[in-house]
């Protein structure tokens, strides 16, 4: 039996840079951080040696070793040879002796497994690449205007994604992986946006004089309304041609009202038209020659806005739908006779959509059918428990097997959906049936496009039904006419879609203005960072996640608009950026937390995270222990910890956040504050006494200079 | 004690700063640190500028050197064959206890680098049978490098117990 395939939302997760067995030093420089965490009871003296031997080792991963580092790295292993991971390390020494120098000579990691990057894993992840940090610190310090104009340099519609994101950049949270609560991203970019707009259009940075160049945009949903965006900010004239009623494509016809009110899409729509962006509804392009006749370039966005049907017995019934007809109907406020018994074939975010708008248009009895069980669904289990609250059933591991005229459908059981070597082949039992009286089905199995404007002599081509373009420009074997979004790559998320929109408008003007396209454009092209968030270390440490989710679910599908449930409030949202950890300037190497304890301290502690990542989340830990010093600070590779010293105090701040504060000693001559008391006090504990309490010590190491130079001078 | 010393004569010196520009240049030091420096003294009487004082300033590499004790990493070294205290700049972290500790402001910080620096009399041109190469190019010849037993009294009795003179901190 011949399936179609499913069509799943594909979740861009964080595919961690550093795979731990894939460089040499790498394994053995996280080997020893294992060992060294669980030496911390050992004698001091021992200790001592592992943290300086583990200094040095992550020194070289990072690429910041020196020629004299593996001299020291040998005596110190050969100190501490008995332990196994150390034992490890000089047998790499010896077999990998090549990998060890590469990275000392380069300065980096031949399979670039170390190389640590400044890029934050949530922005790795974010399909359109914002810089979420970035944006989240401007929110912190109140600059709201500040973090849309962070934000839309990479996506034009924050309070779209604000509210239909599934947030891949929270799934990658530096945070999350150590507390399971990763902050919340997705709907403060509605926030700001929310802000923003009860003053002033969306800012865009750099909006270029006219170029007298006019490209044609064929459709009108986010990769559209995206590269629309960015072509007028380039200067160059923009046209949307769209068939339905008016702009937005998926936006505007196939999310449902409640995840995506219409006024919000609106509001968002006028922010690109007030660039300059003209749209063209009601209107039908036959043929693409039509349009590049007229323009100088056409991006083709048309979307995939047509359900794919199982080939079972029966689809052909006027009673059977497909999921994205089925919510275009309901969008266009078509009167449609729906119920009392509805049947929602599909495991993924359409069939959720079809499921809840079908019970919203007041169907009685409304049951999902899939082939999946409910763990391998393709919907956030938060979502499945809310639609089961609103009286949709979930009935797993059955497949549609025949569809009768007279109103029933018959289902297979589906043993297992995937076979032992992880492929999708479903395994069905023929004789475990289950039947059903139904007035509507509806398939939520995929979706497929319509590319009845293109055809073979303009060189624009086609395979599987999608339009094959050039990878990273965009653009057709047709010179001037480039393709995007789901129509060229199948349906994914909508922030996928909006960074294609991105990607085309910079091919597109390079094409305009005859340059070649360099894909460095349009991956983190804004390396600016923004001044970090000053917050107290108890609230950094302890504040969880805002919940905005956490209320009642009839309110949420009630029939008043609820979006402004769905956002925290703008206080929220700026506590909420309290938690973020700043991955942009901290890069989780660890040598801050090994050089305190070199220095005999052991106040700071970090954490585990994602894969090759250490993290602070206990800021409070080190106001205790901390004596000043400052070698953290000086260690750090980042400058992700700075050393303050004001009003006679000095305070160690680690990304944002004051985590110690020490008197500072002045300079009994010149009133230099030149070290703190907690220092002096620490190390004079080292000296023998003849050295302690030296009167030198009262002063600054300038003034010492001069002044025994002084009194060398007066002995002449 | 390292068994060498570098002796100034301030009658001779005229602070060229010949030694402080070639100590630079041979640590390839960034602006901040100066390993050796001229101290010049303000005479007593301002009215008579020519008798201003030069103090030539190095690190004297003490018998109880407080920066090798209070160094956390072992980043500070004494050489066994001749007394030279020196930083092995790999393992140093920059915690700056060796600056803060010493009595003469002999540790320098180098802002470049994140790490204490400090005079290790040209060590490496000492192997090569070279003298430190501030003494090289000193322009009147008032810097010497001798052994230490020509190290006059008021020097040693001062290096030789490094807390401090109690006078500095007048």
């Amino acid at each position: 039996m011949k399936i179609a395939k499913y069509h799943t939302n594909t979740v861009v997760g964080y595919t961690p840079t550093a795979s731990p067995a894939s460089c040499e030093v790498d394994t053995v420089r996280w080997k020893l951080y294992e060992s060294w965490k669980e030496a911390e009871n050992e004698p001091n003296e021992r200790y001592l040696q592992l943290s300086h031997l583990l200094r040095l080792v992550v020194t070289v991963a990072i690429g910041r070793g020196e020629n004299g580092h593996l001299h020291e790295i040998r005596t110190l292993a050969d100190l501490l040879a008995d332990i196994p991971n150390v034992k490890g390390l000089i047998e790499s020494l010896e077999h990998h002796e090549e990998t060890w120098g590469y990275h000392i000579e380069k300065g980096s990691c031949p399979t670039k497994t170390c190389d640590i990057s400044s890029v934050p894993p949530c922005r790795t992840a974010c399909p359109a690449g914002i810089n979420i940090p970035n944006f989240l610190a401007e929110i912190g310090n109140g600059n709201d205007t500040e973090a849309i104009r962070i934000i839309v340099r990479d996506n034009p519609l924050p309070l779209v994604c604000g509210l239909v994101c599934p947030a891949p950049c929270e799934d990658a949270c530096v945070r999350g992986a150590c507390d399971e609560k990763p902050v919340f991203i997705r709907e403060m970019k509605a926030v700001a946006a929310e802000q923003t707009l009860i003053t002033g259009p969306y800012p865009h940075r750099d909006m270029q004089p006219s170029s007298g160049k006019h490209v044609a945009i064929l459709g009108s949903g986010p990769s559209a309304l995206s590269a629309a965006g960015y072509l007028a900010v380039m200067g160059h004239q923009v046209s949307c041609f769209e068939k339905e009623s008016e702009p937005g494509g998926m936006l505007r016809f196939g999310i449902p009202g409640y995840r995506l009110p219409i006024e919000v899409l609106r509001q968002e729509v006028d922010q690109i038209r007030n660039l300059g962006v003209e749209f063209r509804v009601n209107t039908n392009i036959e043929h693409v020659d039509e349009l590049k006749r007229d323009h100088d370039a056409v991006f083709i966005a048309v979307g995939t806005p047509v359900s794919r049907v199982l080939t079972l017995p029966g689809v052909d019934n006027d009673f059977v739908h497909g999921a994205i007809e089925f919510l275009r109907a309901v969008r266009q406020d078509k009167k449609l006779k729906a119920g009392p018994r509805v049947i929602v074939i599909g495991a993924g975010e359409v069939a959720l959509d079809a499921a809840i708008t079908a019970k919203k248009i007041g169907v009685e009895q409304v049951d999902m059918f899939c082939l999946e069980r409910r763990e391998e669904m393709h919907i956030k289990p938060e979502e499945l428990e809310e639609m089961e609250e609103l009286g949709v059933t979930i009935n797993n591991s059955w497949s549609p097997f025949r569809i009768e005229k007279e109103g029933r459908i018959v289902f297979q059981h589906c043993k297992n959906l995937y076979d032992e070597h992880h492929h999708f082949n479903p395994d069905l039992d023929p004789e475990k049936t289950c039947e059903r009286e139904i007035d509507q089905v509806v398939m939520a199995i995929g979706q497929t496009t319509n590319l009845s404007f293109v055809s073979d002599k303009n060189n624009i081509k086609v395979e599987r039904n999608l339009l094959a373009v050039h990878p990273e420009s965009l653009e057709t074997d047709s010179p001037g006419i480039f393709a995007g979004g789901d129509a060229q790559h199948g349906p994914r998320l909508v922030v996928d879609a909006v960074a294609d929109g991105k990607r085309a408008a910079h091919a597109i003007d390079a094409y305009l203005h005859d340059k070649d396209f360099d894909p460095e454009w349009v991956r983190f092209r804004n390396h600016d960072t923004i001044e970090r968030v000053s917050v107290p270390a108890g609230e950094r440490t302890d504040s969880t996640r805002v919940e905005p989710h956490d209320r009642e679910v009839k309110l949420r599908y009630g029939d008043t608009p609820v979006v402004k449930l769905e956002m925290p409030t703008h206080l929220e949202a700026v506590k909420e950026t309290h938690r973020c950890l700043r991955c942009d300037l901290c890069v989780g190497c660890g040598l801050c937390e090994i050089a305190c304890a070199e220095v005999g301290i052991r106040a700071l502690k970090m954490e585990h995270s994602l894969p090759g990542r250490l993290a602070y989340t206990d800021f409070r830990h080190p106001a205790e222990l901390c004596i000043g010093c400052g070698a953290c600070v000086q260690v750090c590779p980042h400058d992700s910890i700075r050393l303050i010293d004001e009003a006679g105090v000095r305070r160690i701040e680690i990304t944002g956040t004051v985590v110690s504060e020490n008197r500072l000693v002045k300079c009994t001559r010149c009133g230099t504050e030149y070290a703190t008391e907690a220092f002096i006090f620490h190390f004079e504990k080292k000296l023998p006494e003849s050295l302690k309490d030296a009167p030198a010590r009262q002063i600054c190491p300038d003034c010492a200079r001069k002044g025994f130079a002084e009194i060398l001078n007066a002995e002449v | 004690m390292s068994k060498y010393y570098l002796s100034h004569n301030p009658e001779r010196c005229v602070a060229c700063e010949a030694c402080e520009v070639q100590c630079k240049t041979h640590h390839d030091l960034s602006p901040g640190p100066n390993l050796c420096q001229i101290q010049r003294i303000e005479p007593e009487d301002s009215t008579d500028p020519l008798n201003q004082g030069f103090v030539f300033m190095p690190c004297f590499h003490c018998e109880e050197a407080a920066c090798l004790h209070v160094c956390p990493t072992g980043a500070i070294r004494r050489r066994e064959k001749d007394g030279i205290v020196y930083i092995e700049s790999a393992l140093c972290i920059g915690c700056k206890s060796c600056i803060t500790a010493c009595a003469w402001g002999a540790c320098q910080w180098d802002p470049e680098t994140k790490k204490a620096v400090k005079c290790d009399y040209c060590m490496d041109r000492l192997d090569e049978g070279l003298k430190p190469s501030c003494v090289t190019v000193c322009l009147t010849s008032c810097l010497d490098f001798v052994p230490a037993d020509q190290l006059p009294e008021r020097l040693s009795k001062h290096i030789n117990q490094a807390a401090g003179h109690p006078e500095v901190v007048k």
